[in-house]
């Protein structure tokens, strides 16, 4: 029974504002509970739902076709009675009465309005807005505009060595552009991997054959219409042809805040994805955890805490049992590197590492009370399977035997709790 | 093209499918597996078990398969991550089973 509504009666009106990853997991884990309800999904792309990481990555390359990025076929939703309207974002939500008017004028009533509405690339205000050569990547469209400049030789700057600066800067030099990386902190993934990550990555990504310079920030652009370079902090004046603008993300919380629910870099939720109104849930990259003081904890841009928020949010809403929370994890792949990564870490936590014989694979383990608090695994698939085992168990570890590569991880698992 | 399923809940089931499909795709599509990372052998989410009629037609694992197969709790020697399967003529009609959530 759901709590929506009167006794007796499950909430029959879903409303989504947003169609990315949250949201197609959410339809499906209302479907899959027996929701017979009417689903409406507004999508303010012209795109049903769509995997958003191969865009810095396989789409980017070209090893992958647009229409293998759809998370689920057209048919599922005609079959699953979706109403989907793609390419119209929603405008307004009035609360009171319980409705959104969509781009079209038109209203809609819900009984549970879901807010799935993710981010935007975080620009600079010395950025012009139109300036061409300029680019961003979040979208399909962003990666098709990004892979129409590309060509050998093409000079390319990358600002920030994030993800998406990583990803994209793997991509754009197998594609034969020359890359430079530009990061203001001492290290590329500075504030989410262990030091030793950063360093493995570096030296892969210089091995390639580009340039990555930290503790490089950009105090201007040049360039009127076009792009043309930059100067850096340093007064350095690089020549370019292309910028790639990776310094985060930005929660779309306009709709939310207009309709009066608490935010704070994101629309504030409990452990069930549920606003500061009742009959309203955000989830995915949007959603920020309400800590117990009511400040915000950690907003987690990821595909694994839009999946898992998602299906917290379903069983709420149809009053199932609701999942426990999991450990948050998440993946890149730069090159042949493959990262893994589950557990968040404290910032300037101790790492230990071990490293396999052979010194291909490395792994950072981040303890806490002597229990594993979070695992950092570049190119060592096998030990990330274990380490989630290794922090839902909470057992006691001894440091010596995690990071001595004789001794199988696994085997360090204790039976008894599992 | 169809494939025969059994689902975690033990439900059987013939899904239809086309040649050049992931099986990932055809089964997390369905809300049958969770294929978190869409298929690039990250997250092992979605396993199966392979008919032993229909292990040996399928292309062998490669080193990375391998790996997350042999920490996975609930491997059998007929286990596969169905995000390494491509479904083709050849395997109309191919039997699986969905492992269970680790």
């Amino acid at each position: 029974m759901s709590k929506h509504s009167l006794p007796g009666q499950a909430a029959s009106r879903v409303v989504i504002v947003g169609g990315g990853q949250a949201a197609a997991q959410l339809i499906g884990s209302l479907r899959s509970h027996g929701f017979a309800g009417h689903i409406v999904m507004f999508c303010d792309e012209d795109m049903l739902p769509y995997q958003r990481p191969p865009l810095s990555k396989k789409f980017l390359l070209g090893a992958l076709e647009q229409d293998k990025l759809l998370i689920r076929k057209p048919a599922y939703y005609s079959d699953h009675e979706v109403d989907v309207r793609v390419g119209c974002p929603v405008l307004k939500i009035d609360s009171a009465a319980r409705q959104v008017v969509d781009a079209n004028h038109q209203t809609s009533d819900y009984d549970v309005l879901v807010l799935a509405t993710g981010g935007r690339p975080r620009s600079l205000p010395m950025i012009a807005a139109d300036m061409a050569g300029v680019h961003y990547l979040r979208s399909v469209n962003d990666t098709l505009a990004l892979r129409t400049q590309v060509r050998d030789g093409l000079r390319v700057i990358l600002l920030g060595g994030g993800y998406i600066g990583l990803e994209t800067a793997a991509s754009l030099r197998t594609l034969g552009c020359q890359v430079q990386v530009l990061e203001m902190q001492s290290r590329v993934l500075e504030r989410t991997v262990a030091p030793q990550i950063s360093q493995r990555l570096l030296e892969e990504h210089q091995r390639q054959g580009s340039q990555i310079r930290c503790n490089l920030g950009v105090a201007e652009i040049v360039g009127d219409q076009r792009f043309q370079g930059v100067v850096t902090n340093s007064g350095e004046h690089i020549e370019a042809d292309l910028l790639l603008v990776g310094v985060g993300m930005q929660a779309n919380t306009a709709l939310a805040e207009q309709a009066g629910l608490e935010c704070d870099d994101g629309i504030l939720v409990d452990a069930l994805g549920q606003t500061s109104s009742p009959d309203i849930y955000a989830i995915g990259d949007v959603a920020r955890p309400r800590l117990p003081d009511g400040q915000g904890g950690v907003r987690l841009e990821s595909v694994d805490n839009a999946v898992q928020s998602a299906n917290r949010a379903a069983a709420a809403i149809v009053g199932s049992t609701v999942p426990a929370e999991t450990t948050p994890w998440f993946w890149s792949d730069q090159y042949t590197s493959k990262l893994q990564m589950v557990g968040l870490a404290p910032g300037r936590a101790t790492w230990l590492e071990r490293v396999s014989s052979d010194g291909q694979r490395l792994s950072c383990f981040c303890l806490e009370d002597g229990r594993l608090r979070a695992a950092q695994c570049l190119n060592a698939a096998g030990d990330f399977i274990v380490a989630k085992r290794l922090i839902a168990s909470a057992q006691r570890l001894d440091p010596a035997m995690l990071t001595n590569p004789s001794i199988a991880l696994r085997d360090l698992v204790n039976k008894a709790s599992e | 093209m169809k494939i025969s399923v059994i689902d975690r809940a033990g439900q059987a089931m013939a899904l239809d499918c086309d040649n050049g499909d992931r099986l990932m795709d055809v089964l997390a599509q369905r809300d049958l597996v969770e294929a978190t990372c869409g298929g690039e052998c990250s997250c092992a989410t979605c396993q199966v078990y392979v008919d032993p009629a229909w292990v040996s037609r399928l292309p062998p694992q490669d080193e990375l398969e391998l790996e997350l197969l042999d920490e996975l709790l609930n491997a059998q020697g007929n286990s596969r991550l169905a995000c390494q399967i491509e479904l083709s003529d050849e395997l109309d009609g191919i039997a699986i089973t969905v492992a269970p959530a680790e």
